[in-house]
């Protein structure tokens, strides 16, 4: 699955079939190379909701289900990735981020679709306010 | 050869950490006094508002020079800058306007910039220099600048630099070209014995 097609899929609760709203973004720890959050934007207030990628359910093509809209303890900053620019480690820009594919089933990132070509998640270094830092390939 | 960069073009250049994070910008190249290798970068904070930094970055700390950023590993690879830079106005001055003289003793111009080599080595491999009637004979062109190859032997001293006699046949126009004649250059210099 893509970020692309995660973002803006209405998100439920499991037990009440409740829309709590629909999914803005995706936190990803670059490190690890998993998704950690999802973030949430109510369809009429603008508040935003973080969830820890293990209240989640299920994300389905056409919805995502939810265990519990608990916030989390720790929310880590959330750096965007759409539009980001990628920076090799020896200092070389590669071009921006235009999309990330995922599992939907674990979280794990797969690759980084960037402007040059796919950056598969075992090169991805660091994610920060500035660029995607990834290993030379 | 890694790709080769002038040290003024260095200047504005983003210093990023292995974590992606924009941390401080290069204000000047800092030079060894024997103008052979890049010691540090002198910071200035991101952003139009920003002033110099207290903080600089010794070499050792750089993870990589690329095109388009310093890397680091990260944020703690910044030093106070005396650490850096304790005698950084004698180095840079010493070179930059600098005379440039061949060992035969000709003077071939003046040092406009100075040329590094980009990735981990830091070396400098040459100098942008406004090249004397003597390096360009028959040029029309009133202010001709040039690229001239270090060299090994290279000796600085006051106001002027000494670079080989056969250097100045490996001079080049543009960066791109001067890559090339780098690596001839010193193909040549490693079949003559010293």
């Amino acid at each position: 699955m893509l970020f692309s097609q995660a973002r803006g899929l209405p998100v439920l609760t499991l037990t009440e079939a409740e829309e709590i709203g629909v999914v803005r973004s995706l936190t990803v720890d670059a490190a690890s190379g998993v998704v950690t959050h999802v973030r949430v934007r109510g369809r009429h207030s603008r508040k935003e909701t973080v969830l820890p990628w293990g209240a989640l359910h299920a994300i389905g093509p056409d919805a995502v289900l939810v265990r519990s809209v608990a916030a989390p303890a720790e929310v880590p900053p959330h750096h965007e990735l759409q539009g980001l620019r990628i920076l090799a480690e020896t200092g070389d820009e590669l071009g921006t981020v235009q999309d990330v594919a995922f599992e939907p089933e674990t979280g794990r990132v797969e690759a980084v679709v960037g402007a040059r070509g796919e950056v598969p998640a075992d090169r991805l270094l660091g994610l920060g306010d500035y660029a995607l830092v990834v290993r030379a390939g | 050869m890694n790709e080769l960069m002038a040290a003024r073009s260095l200047t504005t250049l983003p210093v990023v950490t292995l974590g992606g994070d924009a941390v401080a910008q290069v204000k000047d190249t800092v030079f060894d006094a024997a103008a052979g290798r890049v010691t540090g970068f002198t910071l200035s904070g991101r952003g139009l508002l920003s002033g110099p930094l207290k903080q600089s970055l010794p070499w050792a700390a750089v993870h990589s020079l690329g095109h388009d950023a310093v890397m680091i590993r990260d944020a703690l690879a910044l030093q106070d800058t005396s650490v850096v830079v304790a005698r950084r106005e004698a180095q840079q001055g010493r070179v930059l306007h600098a005379k440039v003289l061949t060992d035969e003793g000709a003077e071939v111009g003046t040092v406009l910039d100075v040329v590094v080599e980009g990735g981990t080595s830091g070396r400098v491999v040459g100098f942008r220099i406004a090249a004397g009637k003597a390096l360009v004979q028959g040029s029309r062109r009133r202010r001709h600048r040039v690229y001239v190859p270090r060299g090994e032997t290279l000796a600085v001293s006051g106001r002027a630099l000494v670079i080989p006699a056969d250097a100045t046949r490996y001079v080049a126009d543009d960066l791109t070209a001067f890559v090339a004649r780098v690596g001839a250059f010193r193909e040549e210099r490693k079949g003559t014995p010293s």
